[in-house]
């Protein structure tokens, strides 16, 4: 069960969460403006909306699987404490 | 399961009452907007979704329709109404094909005095071959009562969620199916 | 953001947002490509025919056959938010008790810029006929060519392509065609 979690969950840390939240929003803006402006310049509806399909299927692929790039600062916990016992270093 | 229950006691009759509240807000809001859009649209129902295909290549099943019924202007031909015969149960899209504006002598005298101008309309599907007066039940021509709006903006696609709902039921509980599986594999 | 799941739904709240901005941009790009186009209205000839039809099938009633011309250029109305053009020849006139009538007699859908080029010689469609069944000292008639762009989103908009140069007047009703 829990393998199943650690699959579909695809935790990321939390530098990569900020990344991955400047990385939707600027991309999606910048993919709409363009998708604006290939289909006025091209006068062809149906150009824009493959150009934003062809972006979300980008931005999907870079976005939503836990990439390593967005797991390099993994959160350092402190050590767990031993009550009477030497705390150990890590 | 008792866990969560004490958990829930834990949050009081205060948070209770909140959510009740927050739920409640939603809903007022919504029923607001939808009201408030009646008034400004003078329209009984100001957003409709598409049922038939009668107004093909023009309107799909699925298309969002914007109205408007703006009660001192006439309609015109070419205008897409949205219209409802006292007795059929769902408002049908046409356009309009013929209108007669029966001359405001005649009502001063046996009518109130109302800016709604006084038509007689006949309607045809872009797709039929024939116009409407099959459709009217009787009637020989659409008068302005029976009309919900005219139609002024266009959405296409977006409203076909409902359609698909109604149509294939299965979706439905494949929907609320995939829901609870998510809510099980999901943690805390 | 840190599961797939919650990741899926930040970047689709964002797209719906975007989306909806998109597509405002799109219905509002219409309103600055709008270009009157160009057409003439030409009747040939009318006849009155009083017969039997659908409505009011008991009594006899006058119909009207116009024969008509149309030239159009309608390529300027396509832009990339024109799904089709509904184009339409209207007659517009006031009968005897003072009805004023506008009746669509003939239409057609253009959905490529390439059929928008209009050439039509023929009658009408559509039965023309008077709500009074006769168009007996009826005033006489403008013919209009209108059309309708409909968008692929965004607001319907009308406007007129041609208009017969002076009202053409119905002729006495004969009994046979």
């Amino acid at each position: 069960m829990s393998s199943i979690q650690d699959l579909t969950e695809g935790r990321i840390d939390f530098a990569g969460q900020v990344m991955v939240d400047n990385i939707s929003r600027v991309a999606l803006i910048v993919s709409t403006f363009i998708a604006f402006c290939i289909g006025f310049g091209l006068q062809d509806i149906r150009a824009t909306f493959a150009f934003m399909a062809v972006a979300i299927v980008g931005l999907a692929a870079v976005v939503l699987p836990p990439w390593p790039m967005l797991n390099q600062n993994p959160v350092k916990w402190l050590p767990v404490k031993h009550k009477g016992s030497v705390e150990k270093k890590l | 399961m008792l866990e969560e229950l004490k958990a829930f006691k834990k949050l009081g009759v205060r948070h209770i009452l909140l959510q009740i509240l927050n739920f409640a807000t939603v809903i007022a809001s919504g029923l607001m907007i939808w009201k408030g859009l009646g008034v400004l649209t003078n329209s009984e129902s100001p957003i409709v979704v598409v049922l038939s295909g009668s107004m093909e290549p023009a309107f799909y099943r699925g298309d969002i329709l914007f109205l408007t019924n703006p009660s001192n202007q006439r309609y015109k031909t070419g205008d897409i109404t949205v219209y409802k015969i006292p007795g059929a149960e769902i408002p049908i899209v046409h356009r309009v094909l013929e209108t007669h504006d029966v001359s405001p002598k005649k009502q001063a005298s046996t009518r109130s005095k109302s800016l709604v101008p006084h038509q007689r309309l006949l309607t045809k599907g872009d797709n039929n071959y024939v116009d409407d007066i099959e459709l009217y039940q009787g009637l020989d021509w659409l008068e302005r009562k029976h009309i919900v709006g005219k139609v002024r903006g266009f959405l296409p696609y977006v409203g076909y969620v409902t359609i698909a709902m109604n149509d294939f039921p299965q979706l439905k509980y494949a929907l609320l199916g995939t829901l609870g599986l998510l809510a099980l594999i999901q943690r805390e | 953001m840190h599961s797939i799941l919650s990741r899926i739904n930040n970047a689709s709240a964002f797209l719906s947002s975007c989306m909806m901005a998109l597509l405002l941009a799109i219905s509002l790009s219409s309103f600055i490509l709008t270009e009157s186009p160009t057409g003439q209205v030409a009747i040939s000839s009318i006849k009155v025919v009083s017969s039997h039809a659908r409505r009011y099938s008991s009594k006899k009633q006058d119909l009207a056959f116009v024969h008509f011309n149309l030239t159009a250029d309608l390529t300027p109305l396509f832009h990339w938010n024109t799904k089709q053009l509904f184009l339409y020849l209207e007659a517009e006139y006031e009968n005897s008790k003072g009805v004023k009538n506008e009746v669509v007699i003939w239409d057609r859908i253009v959905r490529r810029k390439e059929d928008a080029n209009i050439k039509f010689a023929g009658k009408n469609s559509y039965m023309f006929r008077d709500i009074s069944t006769t168009f007996k000292n009826s005033a006489s008639a403008n013919y209009t060519l209108k059309y309708n762009i409909m968008p692929y989103v965004g607001l319907l908009t009308y406007g007129e392509a041609g208009k017969t140069t002076e009202e053409i007047a119905f002729p006495a009703t004969q009994s046979r065609l």
